[in-house]
Order: C-alpha cells, then sequence, then structure tokens
C-alpha cells in the first residue's frame, strides 16, 4: 500500500510539474526513483528488489561522471527497440542524468549510418544496435571496439559487476573469426513456421484435408506438405465463417526489405549449403559453403556462383527461389506481392491466414490481437520448426534467428563509447531484461528463460518458450562470418529478386545473375588490403566440376520428397531432441 | 552561320561528354539557400559544384520544391534532386550519389515558450512544425508524432511565432539561418535525428556518369577535403 501511495504522490507532482512546463527536470531523490521503477516498471525480474536496488544504484554511481551529457543511439523499428527508446531511455537518464537519443529507424537506414561511420571515419552515433549479421564484417574490417578486450580494459571500471556475459544466450553469435566479442546482445528472435493451431485441429477441416491429400493435416516438415496446406486453404476451403482465408502469406515489394526474404537463410532452409559450422570449431580450419551461398576456404571468401565452389546459383537456390514466388503467386492474399517486411506484419493479426512458413517472432505482440485469442485470452496459433527444402539434410542450418547487439565504433569519442555502454548494458541487464521481454518477446538471458514467471506464462506465447529452452535456439542461426561485408553486399539480394519478382527474368536468370555480381563484390572486397580473412577468389571452372563433388553445390534432385506433416507435439519433440 | 556552327560544335562536345544535368534544389538552410537572381549557396552547394567540375559533368541549377523535384526526378533521365533523405521507400526508385551531408536535427521552442525536453518521447505531446517532405517529417510521422507539415521556413517561423506549433524543427546549427526570417529569439530544445543526405537521381542516368560522379566523390570524402562541409550541425 505504501508503495501505491508514494507511486500517486510522485504522479502528483509529476502532474503538477508538466502544469509548470518543467516536468523533465523535476525528479524525485534517487532512493525514490528507484523504487518506482522497481515498483512500476521492473515489476519481473529474476533478481530481487534488493537486488534490483544495488544494480541500479551501481548504474546511478557509474554514470555519475557523464551526467549532463548527451548521447545518441539508433536501432531498427521493432516493439522491444521501441521500449528501449520510450520507456528505457527515461528511467537511464532518472538514474544517471544522461540523456539518451535512442532513434528508431528502419534497419535499412541503420546499416546505411553505420556503413556511413566506418567508411569515411565519421563519428554519426556513439553505439549502434546492429544485427550480428555483421559479425563477418566487425571481425574483418577491426573498426569496431572489441567487447571482450575493452571490459577487461578501460571499461574495466564501467563494466556491470552482475553483467553475466555467460547469461546470454547469443553470445556465441556476436563473435568473430578470433573468437573476439564484438557485439552485446539486446534482443533476437527467431524466423519460425506460424500457424493457426485452432484451423488445424478442427475436426471437419482434418476430415477434408485428409480426404483429399490421403495424410493428416498438421505441422508441415516439409515443403511439400506446406504446399499442400497452402492450396488447401487457398483454393479448397477458401472460406471459414464467411470470411476468405488464405494458406500463405509473403512478401514481395521491390525494395530492400524484399532482400531479407531471402537472404536470411531461405536458400538455408532448402537445403543449399553445406552443414553448419559449428562455432566450438575452429572457424579458420572451416572449408564449406555457407550462408548466402559463399564457399569460405580457411576464413576467406572464396566465391558464391557454383563455377567458383559456392551455391547462390545451384540447382537448390534456384529452387529455393522458384517455390517463394510460386507461392507468393499461387496462394498468398493477391496484394502480398505489394507488401513489404513491416506491412505484410500486419496480415496476421486480421485473422485470415492459416500458415506463414517464414515469419520473425519479433512480431509476436502484432498477434496477440483480439482475433487470434481465444475466450480465456490465449492465442489460437502456434509457432513451430520451420519446414524444410528438398535438398535439406540433417545438420544443416535450420532456420534464422536475427540478433541485434550493441556495436561501437572506434571513430566515437571515447567518453561518447563509454557512457553509450552504461546504457547498453542497462537495457539488457537483469533488473531490466524481463521486463523487456514482456514487452517485445525478444528473451537474451537464459536465467530469464528458465524463470518461474517466464515458465508459468509459457502458454501464453504459442510455443516462442519452448523453441528458446531447447537447443534449436543454437540452429537457427544469423548470417554467419562468411559474409565478409554485409553492407556492400546485401544490396545484390533485393536488386537481383525484384526482377524475378516482376516477372522480368527468371528464376534460373536471376540466381545466376545474383551469383555473378555477388562473386564481382566479393572480389572488390578482396582488394582491400588492410582488411584480414578477405576474400580470395577460386578460379573459375565449369560447373559440373562442383557439382560432382561430395557436398555443396549439390546436384540437381528431380525427385519430388513425401508430404510429411506431424502433429504440434511431434513438432516440439524435434526442438526437444 | 558561325554562330550556328558553333553552337552545333558545342553541342557535339557536350554530346560526347556528358549530358547536362539539372539539379533541382529548394530552400534548406544551411545545406541550401536558393536566390532570386543568383545561384544557390550552402553547404552541400559548396561541395556539389566542384564535384561535378572534377568529374566534367555540366549542369545547371533548378529551384523546386522537395516534392515535385522528387517527382520531376523519377520522371526525367538527366535530373537529379538534393538534398534527399535516403529512405527504405525511396531506395529502389531512384540511383543514389553521396552522402552529401550529416545533418542532426534539434526541436526549437520560441523563449517565451520554456519547454523541456529530456527524452524525444516528452515531445508527443506537443505539436511540431517540420518542413513537408523531409527525411525527420517522415520519421515524426512514421513515430506518431503530432506534427504541421509548412510548405515554407517562413511559413514554420510565423506558426512559431504565434503559438500555432509549441516546437520547430530543423538542423542543430540552424539558428543563423533561422534570423534571417527574424526569429533570433529561439531555445534550441533536444537534439534527436541524424540524417544522412544524398542527392537522388534518375534511375535511368547513365551509368557513365554515375560513376564519374560516385568515383569523385569518393576520392573527396578519402581526402578529408569534404569533412567540415558534410558534417553539419553536431
Amino acid at each position: 500500500m505504501w508503495q501505491i501511495a508514494k507511486l500517486y504522490a510522485f504522479m502528483l507532482i509529476a502532474a503538477f510539474s508538466l502544469m509548470l512546463g518543467v516536468s523533465a527536470e523535476s525528479k524525485p531523490p534517487l532512493p525514490q526513483t528507484i523504487d518506482i521503477l522497481i515498483d512500476t516498471e521492473f515489476v519481473h525480474s529474476t533478481l530481487s528488489p534488493n537486488e534490483q536496488r544495488a544494480e541500479l544504484n551501481w548504474f546511478h554511481n557509474a554514470g555519475s561522471p557523464y551526467a549532463g551529457m548527451t548521447i545518441h543511439v539508433v536501432s531498427e523499428d521493432i516493439p522491444t527497440h521501441r521500449y528501449e527508446s520510450d520507456v528505457l531511455a527515461k528511467a537511464f537518464y532518472d538514474l544517471t542524468g544522461i540523456h539518451v537519443i535512442h532513434e528508431i529507424t528502419k534497419e535499412d537506414d541503420v546499416v546505411r549510418k553505420l556503413q556511413v561511420q566506418m567508411e569515411l571515419g565519421t563519428h554519426i552515433y556513439d553505439a549502434y544496435v546492429n544485427d550480428t549479421d555483421f559479425i563477418g564484417t566487425h571481425s574483418r574490417y577491426k573498426k569496431t571496439l572489441p567487447i571482450s578486450t575493452m571490459i577487461n580494459t578501460q571499461w574495466r571500471d564501467i563494466t556491470l559487476p552482475s553483467l553475466d556475459l555467460a547469461d546470454f544466450i547469443g553470445l556465441d553469435f556476436a563473435k568473430g573469426v578470433d573468437g573476439t566479442l564484438y557485439q552485446l546482445p539486446t534482443q533476437q528472435f527467431a524466423n519460425l513456421y506460424w500457424y493457426r493451431h485452432d484451423w488445424f485441429t478442427d475436426p471437419s477441416l482434418k476430415r477434408r484435408f485428409k480426404q483429399y491429400f490421403g495424410y493428416e493435416l498438421g505441422v508441415p516438415q516439409n515443403w511439400a506438405a506446406y504446399e499442400d496446406i497452402a492450396h488447401f486453404f487457398t483454393n479448397i476451403v477458401e472460406k471459414i465463417d464467411g470470411q476468405r482465408v488464405w494458406g500463405h502469406m509473403d512478401y514481395g515489394f521491390f525494395e530492400p526489405s524484399l532482400g531479407w526474404r531471402i537472404s536470411d537463410s531461405w536458400l538455408s532452409l532448402a537445403g543449399a549449403n553445406d552443414r553448419q559450422y559449428q562455432a566450438d570449431n575452429d572457424y579458420a580450419e572451416y572449408h564449406g559453403v555457407s550462408d548466402w551461398g559463399i564457399r569460405v576456404k580457411g576464413c576467406h571468401p572464396v566465391g558464391a556462383s557454383v563455377s567458383r565452389g559456392g551455391s547462390l546459383d545451384s540447382p537448390a537456390a534456384v529452387y529455393a527461389v522458384n517455390s517463394y514466388i510460386n507461392w507468393l503467386y499461387e496462394y498468398a492474399p493477391p496484394n502480398a506481392v505489394n507488401q513489404t517486411f513491416s506491412s505484410s506484419t500486419e496480415s496476421l493479426s486480421t485473422g485470415n491466414i492459416a500458415q506463414q512458413i517464414f515469419w520473425y517472432t519479433a512480431f509476436i505482440p502484432k498477434v496477440l490481437t483480439e482475433a487470434l485469442l481465444d475466450d480465456d485470452g490465449l492465442p489460437v496459433w502456434r509457432v513451430a520448426p520451420t519446414p524444410r527444402g528438398k535438398y535439406w539434410q540433417v545438420g544443416m542450418k535450420s532456420g534464422y534467428q536475427d540478433i541485434s547487439g550493441w556495436t561501437f565504433m572506434t571513430s566515437t569519442p571515447p567518453k561518447n563509447s563509454e557512457a553509450a555502454w552504461l546504457y547498453a548494458q542497462f537495457v539488457v541487464s537483469k533488473t531490466v531484461s524481463m521486463a523487456k521481454f514482456l514487452h517485445g518477446f525478444t528473451p537474451i538471458r537464459q536465467s530469464d528463460l528458465q524463470s518461474d514467471y517466464l515458465l508459468k506464462n509459457a502458454h501464453r506465447w504459442g510455443g516462442l518458450l519452448e523453441f528458446y529452452n531447447s537447443d534449436a535456439r543454437n540452429h537457427w542461426s544469423p548470417t554467419g562470418l562468411s559474409v565478409p561485408d554485409y553492407a556492400a553486399l546485401s544490396s545484390a539480394w533485393w536488386q537481383h529478386i525484384g526482377p524475378l519478382v516482376g516477372g522480368r527474368v527468371d528464376a534460373s536468370e536471376a540466381m545466376s545473375q545474383l551469383a555473378a555480381d555477388m562473386d564481382e563484390r566479393l572480389e572488390t572486397i578482396g582488394q582491400n588490403t588492410n582488411i584480414t580473412c578477405q576474400p580470395i577468389l577460386n578460379r573459375k571452372t565449369p560447373n559440373e566440376h562442383w557439382l560432382n563433388q561430395t557436398g555443396a553445390p549439390w546436384p540437381e534432385q528431380k525427385q519430388q520428397p513425401q508430404p510429411v506433416t506431424l502433429t504440434y507435439q511431434e513438432a516440439l519433440s524435434i526442438w526437444r531432441d | 552561320m558561325a554562330r550556328l556552327g558553333l553552337l552545333l560544335l558545342l553541342s557535339l562536345m557536350q554530346s560526347q561528354a556528358h549530358a547536362l544535368i539539372n539539379l533541382l534544389v529548394y530552400d534548406y538552410p544551411p545545406l541550401v539557400e536558393t536566390h532570386q537572381d543568383t545561384e544557390p549557396t550552402g553547404q552541400v552547394v559548396d561541395l556539389i559544384k566542384p564535384l561535378f567540375k572534377r568529374a566534367e559533368v555540366p549542369y545547371q541549377f533548378v529551384k523546386q520544391p522537395l516534392r515535385r523535384a522528387l517527382h520531376q526526378t523519377s520522371q526525367q533521365r538527366d535530373y537529379c534532386a538534393f538534398p534527399v533523405a535516403r529512405t527504405q521507400q525511396r531506395e529502389a526508385n531512384f540511383k543514389w550519389i553521396g552522402p552529401i551531408a550529416i545533418t542532426r536535427h534539434s526541436f526549437y521552442s520560441t523563449s517565451d515558450n520554456p519547454i523541456q525536453l529530456v527524452t524525444l518521447n516528452d515531445a508527443k505531446e506537443l505539436t511540431i512544425g517540420v518542413f513537408a517532405g523531409s527525411g525527420v517529417s517522415k520519421y515524426l510521422k512514421d513515430n506518431r508524432f503530432k506534427i504541421y507539415e509548412t510548405s515554407s521556413i517562413q511559413q514554420g517561423m510565423q506558426m512559431l511565432k504565434h503559438r500555432r506549433i509549441d516546437l520547430w524543427v530543423t538542423e542543430a546549427q540552424a539558428t543563423k539561418e533561422l534570423a534571417n526570417y527574424g526569429m533570433t529569439n529561439l531555445n534550441s530544445n533536444l537534439s534527436f535525428y541524424t540524417s544522412i543526405s544524398f542527392m537522388a537521381c534518375n534511375r535511368d542516368l547513365p551509368e557513365k556518369i554515375h560513376r564519374a560522379l560516385t568515383t569523385e566523390l569518393s576520392h573527396m570524402h578519402r581526402s578529408g577535403e569534404t569533412q567540415a562541409l558534410l558534417h553539419v550541425g553536431f
């Protein structure tokens, strides 16, 4: 009761101050600020209130030399970062007196700003929330502060004693070729299969499906089953409760986010690459075809086209984009082709989509809407393991995971980086991390995932916790070290997939042109003598040379696999096992 | 006859080199300041003129509001517009040359209307005036701020003066330029948005011209020559 009274008293003061136009600068004393934050904002935490107080006091003390500074940081637009920008930046100011301008912008803009600061050495931001898809870049260019070194040297006294790096579930994906940590994860989300569990368990729909296809309607394990289910809902069921329904959702608008649709491991799901590189092996020894169909030899990318040993224009890659295009035009709503990464997410919340093979869990807040909750307020949808294409084999990458980490440039003035490092630690601290999860559903800490509170409420998030509490989270991985310069290479994707969506080229031509462009860009990057593990391209050989060897690029496989479905519980066992 | 021959010769020389590029600009101090009878001035203009000269690309300036400039540039081959925010939405519609400016935007209020802002979120309750079609306008709109778009700086200043808007948004060091509009009593409240400007050119701009300009700009950036011009208002 006393806490509530304190809160109301503060709110009264705040309201009065607002009338005077001095809201922002009027603050209650520190202990009161800390209590209010713990009682109202950071209610759920794996730390006890006293441990939270100790952490927040530490931030106050560590931040005092920087009080009055304004720092600028930037991140992409997902609910987690909106929470950081709208709520946590203000809380951090109340604790430390450091103003944080946390800009939220489009991912493409974040990348460009980072690219400009890296290339020109011009200080723009004090820290970036940058996808670990850039780890191959940070590791090679040496323009990024190595966090694992900094926390033992210049940042030793401003590193939170309870930061507990071992508790971060995505840390391995933020380490460079030599194992150095370059980025501190602040959010991560997976790309999973999403479907309407209520429809998939409806007896009459199940009966109709089995009558038509001869097997059970369930969670598809391969693309053959996914395609049948898409056809079933779009062309056979057509309407549920009088509303037009669709068996597939996707996007195809010609702009940068079109590239992510394919570059975020779609080729890996088809089975275009070799078995996944394991972080506990020595990357310098790795030989094989990895993300983006790029072959790597002893940490050096050696080519993306089949003619140089890559798989970007291999039969599996052509099959991957052909499937994307066919499903987009045959089974998705007609407006899907004009949707982007962001706008397409709105479609699921309307409740007329049966399944989506390529769906980012960062958008969970958008599917916790009335149309997609049952009478008990629980989701009628589930997330499950992503179905795989016909070239996929055990040991290959199982899906994509987006991990964003706090990233600091060497060209930022040290004092600004230090203040930004404090803010970065604040938004990932154990005091804050569970509250942040509850706003954005992008977990970063093992301790949160195993907390009583999250485990008790796991049924509210449709399988997300089951995914993140399994080893599967290590097999849904970000773009890895094979991509030597993400910003310089990534635009090739949308520029070549666009003409394919527009029908100006076929899948084979699109991938062949993309692979040639990618090789050319790799060659240009390789001319930079200041980077480590630079691309050194293989000489071109006839495609047969590589297609006849063991491993990727895989030769054409004409046989169509039998469709396979599982019940939801059986599908989850894939993660558990 | 001799005069016609000379014109023909000049025209032939020009076609063998590069076509004349129409550079569409609008008043956006301190990056671009347009004038009635003379060429535009401003920090970006100081970067663009030597760039085109060294790349040997002939040009002429044409004053045009940003929205119309972008439309015309998207439709006609030998047209470019600047300064333009290179948004994800615009990316595929143009060929880009840049960066030509890195700017940070601030909120301004009049000194008789004291407003204290700590984070960007504190401005959510206020009405914000902003230049129509600019990158920062889109940013504020996307982030659900209450904005009023003006077609000119004069209009914005008048609205601020008469309290029809609470805050005006412009580059963090634009107070000198704003003084030209009779506004000397402005408070800078919070710098909140960083924008990187580019030149947007028609997608069919000949590759030869595009390459000449980007190569030359890259050289200017590497030599450090553009640093002072590029980095405005930090």
